[in-house]
């Protein structure tokens, strides 16, 4: 469990204002018919190439204590074998998408329901009821929301402090105590959404890190189950997490030509 | 400030087109990325599943007992794949195609698909990757046909 108040206030850029001002039983989308008149989020939704995967995109560097980037540079040095980081359950960490996921929101009466392709579910309650007082960690937190116009806010808490930042992987570090988790998600144009967040980790950051992610709407494209878990991986030895490059042939290959 | 945002974009962008899918899942450190090698065979079998779709080919080689040698060439997601266009029936049994690719750096056959040419022309990228070689995203000329005799 973990204290409420020890989660900080201090955002401007994402504060929770607009719950306060409107009616509980007037919020936006707390029926099936109060729906539509949400913005159109519809279909499947992929990262622009406006961010590569996290600290290493040069244009938004997370702001590191020198002992958190110690500790990345580290582990990324050594690419310490790890045969569970592949099939560990997903956990959010400021990106919702990433480097190749595509996601969906799915919007159901007083709630946004957020997949993505490697099975990321975050589900933003929007039916104006208060973070808890107290919290139980977990992979994704906990997330309330309210709609600012045409733009969903949400405030998530609660995350596992073992939970790995960036994801799971070489240099991988905990993300640590009290981190806070502030999104304003919008549509930029018609095909585009954006997310503007706000990640607070006092653990490993010196300050709040503000960055942004946009996704362009892919209508037409069903959404496909992505794993990375070494059971079926080629590349990866799932008894050691060593890399190989496994050729045994696939079942069903056929003979060569004939010569 | 504005020239070194756009050009910090522009290498995003390249780099995204040769390396999705890169550092999270693995180091790529099994390939040489500093050269790319070229193949013509014919397609023996799409494995399309996570979390790398492997292409495999019959490349033909008169040293060999059967007369040929079977390649693996690793790739991208399913569902990254899926976007540009390839799905599990991209490719025709038998179907003759030349590939530029990453070798695996263990000296067995196959490597890291970069870049492929149908019969009739046709560039196909692919997605992921080491990079670091120059002639990495360059289309390598359709193969020669035939190439394959007896099919």
């Amino acid at each position: 469990m973990i204290g409420r108040s020890m989660l900080g206030t201090a955002c401007a850029l994402l504060a929770v204002t607009a719950e306060a001002q409107t009616p509980v039983d007037e919020l936006p989308g707390l029926t099936y018919e109060s729906l539509a008149e949400l913005p159109n989020w519809s279909g499947w939704w992929v990262p622009n190439a406006d961010r590569i995967d996290s600290e290493e995109f040069a244009i938004q560097p997370p702001p590191f204590k020198p002992d958190a980037r110690q500790a990345r540079e580290a582990g990324r040095a050594a690419d310490t074998p790890d045969p569970l980081r592949h099939c560990r359950a997903w956990q959010f960490t400021g990106s919702s998408g990433g480097f190749t996921e595509a996601l969906e929101l799915l919007f159901t009466p007083g709630r946004v329901t957020l997949t993505n392709e490697r099975g990321l579910i975050r589900r933003i309650y929007t039916d104006g009821r208060p973070m808890p007082d107290a919290l139980e960690y977990t992979n994704t937190g906990t997330s309330i929301g309210h709609w600012d116009g045409e733009a969903l806010v949400i405030e998530t808490t609660g995350i596992d402090p073992r939970a790995l930042y960036p994801r799971r992987g070489p240099g991988a570090i905990p993300f640590g105590e009290n981190v806070v988790i502030r999104e304003r998600i919008y549509l930029e144009d018609a095909d585009s959404l954006r997310f503007d967040v706000e990640t607070v980790a006092p653990d490993i950051f010196t300050a709040p890190y503000r960055w942004s992610q946009s996704y362009r709407r892919l209508s037409k494209t069903m959404g496909n189950e992505i794993s990375w878990c070494s059971e079926f991986d080629r590349s990866i030895e799932p008894g050691t997490g060593e890399q190989r490059f496994d050729m045994t042939p696939p079942p069903g290959l056929p003979p060569p030509p004939s010569r | 400030m504005r020239a070194r945002k756009l050009a910090l974009i522009a290498f995003a962008q390249t780099t995204l087109l040769l390396s999705v899918s890169g550092s999270a899942h693995h180091s790529y450190a099994m390939f040489d990325g500093s050269q790319v090698k070229t193949i013509v065979g014919t397609v023996a079998q799409l494995e399309w599943v996570n979390p790398h779709v492997f292409l495999w080919v019959y490349v033909p080689n008169p040293d060999s007992d059967a007369g040929y040698d079977l390649y693996a060439l690793e790739n991208g997601s399913p569902n990254v794949l899926r976007i540009r266009g390839w799905s599990p029936t991209f490719f025709e049994e038998g179907e003759l195609v030349a590939i530029s690719y990453w070798p695996v750096v263990d000296g067995q056959n196959g490597g890291h698909f970069a870049v492929l040419t149908r019969a009739d022309g046709t560039v196909v990228y692919g997605a992921g990757g080491p990079g670091g070689s120059p002639d990495a995203g360059k289309a390598i000329p359709p193969p020669a046909a035939p190439q394959v005799s007896g099919r």
